[in-house]
């Protein structure tokens, strides 16, 4: 399992400070005092604990550096319950984004994504998910925990050998206990929407257990439609 | 005597089409009748038709009948700007409903309270914004002037969308509006419930540009119409910059003012022989005849497909106030909706070639056209033999060299896939009909990686990080509903289209860096043009966001380039979150105060969208600047495409500033005066100024910051013109009229 990403944090200031030689070396100038090196230990910092992959907005930035500070004044609150949910978002994200960067070294895979992307027209999500919607749909959005009644046809890569166990028609499934990218991909539809998606495997089943009939580590091709939302219980 | 008076009439009446050359009237008769021909149920966005159709079929409906169209029957009153109507007629249907115990499915059940909690908030947009009009209106985030005066529309928006969201909390169409309608109260974020609130931290400026009024009211440029678009030039060579603005209604009058250099603008469409010509979802302007004047081009027929088969209009400035419509004779009449164009010399031959975009679908099938120039005041179409008779859904072309060859490429931005980059290779092959030889583009748009986004429309080349390699960017422009822009702000998971901003690598291939440049985002940009806010030197950029949707209420936005390195948003410490739909945008010095003002086209498509358009005054941010009207000799008089690069002195060292001479983004048309913020400059050291038909370089170096010159491609020095100046922003404190188009 990953650290997440508070301990990448922690881990990175001290790597920094140990590995940097400064106490090693009194000889060198100090870097107290020296503005760059804060510069580049933030950098050291928010690079460890994959910033760039969090996509996060400028107010989101913002507000995560409006917590840096408080915590140098001392005044940070603790971490509530929103706080450990977006920990465990972001460590989610980064783990999605390593996956996919080490699927991509699969040149085979990376091949067929990039040729089935530019062929379909299909958009690149961050978490490594293809998609295009083909039906908008308007309204209520599923969240993690709703039971969704959906639509779904699964194909091989040839696009045409179908994968009954994951295929059906008015299928009940929760949001956040499916494969990740279906997970993503039934919350990017809006009530009535119908999209296609391409799950490369670091999205669906990694290295687990494999549907029958399914060779593992092969791409698939889903096309789902959004029928319903049953909403958790609050 | 009444009998008397159609003569009368006619009398006053006379010195106006006396002037009107016959060939304007030809187009505005062509016009008239292809309108009065056209199946008024067939259009997307004229919905009146269809309602009284199926009003007149339900007057004799019983109560079952009557209930089982009552959906859609509400839907078309809304649309048809029957707002009251229409939520009497969704209520009566809660109503029998409820009296019934029918419960209806999720998606009814959705469209119908959605659609209830929408007309109560157009109701209050009507009523306020419309009727109240004042600066603030509609400016996202709402306050000040902004707030709604008549609290009933937003108040039922409220009631209804709250048991929307309690029952699908997901619903985040729902929530963008309820946080919308707060706001209009001037309750947000106080009192939106805070399960439904979306932090007003959101919306916080990434950097202060300061306020930039919008003066359109007192100057009698806010006219209220539909979407349509809009040519900042200096029509008459007055040293002023005037406005022609078109609105795409099939009844809107094309408009033009002239700018009178002492705080007021004068209209004179009549004077200028175009009345009767309607429509225009964009104007694009050129000097297709290199005599020193701008000619407009009008395009037509957008987004209407089918029903859209209307002419363009090709109108020559005939030097003295008036236009005469020259399409026919010209060669360039043909009936294709179509919304884009550019012109470019593509073969270098100091005539300002066109390449017109269509929209191509379903029964339309209309090749992109490029008409080469004849020099003779004609064009014939190349496009087949040049390879770039693009069939498809074309939303944007735009032209540069983006390879630095010396000949100006295409770019051609579509809604229905993979987008071309067609690179100029030159003349190829034997001599075509008429002896002269075909020149051949080919699509490169894969290899440089530019074909994103595979939804697209607007779009422009600039030169974002002035090295003198002009970069793209291309707006995405597919979305579900207004969900989407919530989810993008709130960084949930859509589907939408995001905008790409594509960094020139110089060796043919670009970068995608919207990422890193903070501009990965769904800007769902219709309308759009480039500028320097804040005359630091490096190009900024508003969006006009929107769709036909009268539930996609969405801010425009400003993004301000910080040192060509990323994009900060500052639509809201600007002002120019505009909520109506934004349409043509041009940027422009229209006091000669040395900083660029911004006129907006507001209004959707729908014939009851309509919205008063905007002029924002800009504040001046105390950097230097610098004003070039380049005019070409052997390449064409306007100077397009020719590139300059100025080199100035600041505390910091030399610094180098890259432009080219065009009319800016796809969708609104800017002057062709280049006009350069220095930052802080000391000194202007020199200017170079590359003309592509001859490859020469010209060296100027008798330029002074805060001055402005002309450049004749022939001369060696640069001429100082004196510019007078006015004050834009105390002009338009007069309040605002209001200008409904006739």
């Amino acid at each position: 399992m990953n650290a997440s990403p508070s301990l990448r944090f922690v881990a990175a200031l001290l790597a920094a400070g140990l590995t940097g030689g400064v106490v090693a070396q009194p000889a060198l100038p100090p870097a107290a005092g020296n503005l760059e090196a804060y510069e580049q230990l933030g950098a050291a910092a928010g690079r460890s604990a994959g910033i760039a992959d969090l996509s996060w907005t400028e107010a989101e930035f913002a507000a995560f550096v409006e917590g840096l500070r408080a915590a140098h004044e001392r005044r940070a609150p603790a971490l509530g319950e929103p706080g450990r949910r977006l920990l465990a978002e972001m460590q989610r994200r980064v783990a999605e984004v390593r996956a996919r960067e080490k699927a991509e070294q699969d040149p085979k895979l990376a091949d067929f994504l990039r040729g089935v992307a530019a062929s379909a027209g299909l958009q690149k999500m961050t978490s490594g998910l293809l998609c295009r919607l083909i039906m908008p749909g308007a309204g209520p959005r599923p969240r993690p925990g709703d039971v969704i009644v959906a639509n779904l046809n699964v194909n091989l890569p040839d696009g045409r050998t179908p994968v009954a166990a994951l295929s059906g028609e008015g299928a009940e499934l929760r949001v956040g206990e499916m494969p990740p990218g279906l997970n993503e991909a039934f919350q990017m539809l809006a009530l009535g929407g119908r999209g296609v998606f391409v799950l490369p495997p670091h999205l669906t089943f990694g290295t687990g257990q494999w549907p029958e009939g399914v060779p593992p580590g092969t791409p698939l091709l889903v096309q789902i439609e959004l029928k319903d939302i049953v909403p958790a219980a609050k | 005597m009444p009998h008397l008076r159609p003569l009368l009439i006619l009398v006053l009446l006379a010195p106006a089409f006396a002037a009107q050359p016959e060939s304007n009237r030809r187009m505005a008769e062509r016009l008239r009748e292809l309108t009065a021909a056209a199946d008024p149920t067939k259009s997307p966005f004229d919905f009146s038709a269809r309602e009284h159709q199926l009003r007149a079929t339900l007057e004799s409906a019983d109560t079952a009948e009557r209930m089982k169209h009552a959906l859609p029957h509400a839907n078309l009153l809304l649309h048809a700007g029957e707002t009251e109507a229409a939520i009497a007629r969704y209520e009566e249907f809660a109503r029998y409903l409820k009296d019934n115990g029918i419960t209806l499915d999720s998606g009814l059940a959705t469209q119908l309270r959605t659609m209830l909690g929408l007309s109560y908030l157009r109701l209050g947009e009507r009523e306020n914004c419309l009727l109240n009009h004042n600066a603030d209106s509609c400016l996202f985030p709402i306050q000040g002037g902004g707030i709604h005066q008549r609290e009933r529309g937003s108040r039922g928006a409220i009631a209804h969308l709250l048991p929307q969201l309690e029952q699908f909390p997901g619903d985040l169409r729902a929530r963008w509006l309820l946080n919308i309608a707060y706001m209009t109260l001037g309750e947000y974020p106080d009192k939106v419930p805070a399960r439904w609130l979306i932090d007003p931290r959101y919306f916080e400026s990434g950097y202060d540009i300061g306020r930039f009024p919008d003066v359109a009211g007192g100057l009698g440029l806010d006219i209220d119409d539909v979407a349509g678009g809009v040519v900042m030039e200096d029509f008459d060579r007055d040293g002023f910059l005037d406005l022609m603005v078109s609105a795409q209604g099939l009844k809107s009058q094309l408009r033009i003012f002239r700018n009178n250099g002492d705080g007021t603008f004068a209209e004179y469409t009549e004077e200028a022989g175009l009345t009767g010509l309607f429509g225009g979802l964009n104007l694009i302007h050129t000097d297709y005849n290199n005599d020193g004047y701008a000619d407009v081009l009008v395009l037509r027929g957008g987004w209407l497909g089918s029903v859209g088969r209307y002419p363009v209009s090709l109108l020559r400035n005939n030097g003295d106030n008036t236009f005469t419509d020259v399409t026919e004779e010209a060669g360039l009449l043909r009936l294709q909706p179509t919304q884009t164009a550019v012109w470019f010399d593509y073969d270098n031959d100091g005539w300002l070639d066109l390449y017109l975009g269509a929209e191509s679908e379903g029964d339309v099938a209309v090749p992109c056209a490029l008409f080469r120039n004849n020099g003779n005041g004609t064009f014939t179409d190349v496009a087949k033999e040049s390879g770039v008779a693009v069939v498809g859904y074309v939303k944007a072309v735009i032209s540069a060299d983006f390879n630095n060859d010396g000949r100006p490429d295409l770019y051609v931005s579509r809604r229905d896939g993979a987008n071309h980059l067609f690179r100029n290779d030159g003349p190829a092959g034997a001599p075509a009909a008429g002896g002269r030889t075909a020149w051949k583009f080919t699509d490169v748009a894969r290899e440089a990686g530019v074909t994103e986004p595979f939804r697209s429309f607007s779009a422009w080349f600039f030169d974002y990080d002035n090295d003198g390699w002009p970069d793209l960017f291309v707006n995405g422009y597919y979305i579900q509903d207004a969900g989407d822009i919530a989810a993008d702000v709130l960084g949930l998971p859509h589907a939408a289209e995001r905008a790409r901003l594509y960094r020139n690598r110089g060796d043919g291939t670009f970068a995608d860096v919207s990422r890193e440049a903070g501009v990965y985002q769904l800007l769902h940009t219709m309308g759009c043009n480039f500028g320097d806010l804040d005359n630091d030197g490096w190009l900024d950029f508003y969006c006009g966001t929107g769709d036909p949707e009268f539930a996609t209420l969405i801010p425009s936005r400003m993004f301000r380039n910080d040192g060509g390195r990323r994009f900060q948003d500052v639509t809201t410490s600007g002002g120019f979150g505009q909520l109506q739909k934004g349409h043509g945008i041009a940027f422009g010095d229209l006091d000669n105060d040395g900083d660029q003002d911004i006129y907006a086209v507001v209004g959707g498509a729908i014939v009851t969208d309509n919205y008063h358009n905007q002029l924002f005054a800009n504040p001046g941010h105390g950097n230097r600047w610098l004003k070039l009207e380049l005019q070409g000799v052997k390449s064409n008089r306007a100077a397009v495409g020719a590139r300059v690069k100025v080199t100035v002195r600041t505390p910091a060292g030399e610094r180098d500033l890259h432009r080219t001479v065009g009319t800016g983004g796809s969708f609104g048309s800017s002057p062709f005066r280049v006009e350069l913020g220095l930052g802080d400059a000391t000194e202007v050291v020199r200017a170079e100024i590359f003309w592509p038909v001859t490859g020469r370089r010209q060296l100027i170096t008798n330029l002074e910051p805060d001055h402005a010159y002309r450049i004749r491609e022939d001369a060696a020095a640069a001429e100082a013109v004196t510019l007078r100046t006015f004050d834009l922003s105390s002009a338009g404190e007069g309040g605002h009229h209001h200008h409904h188009s006739p």
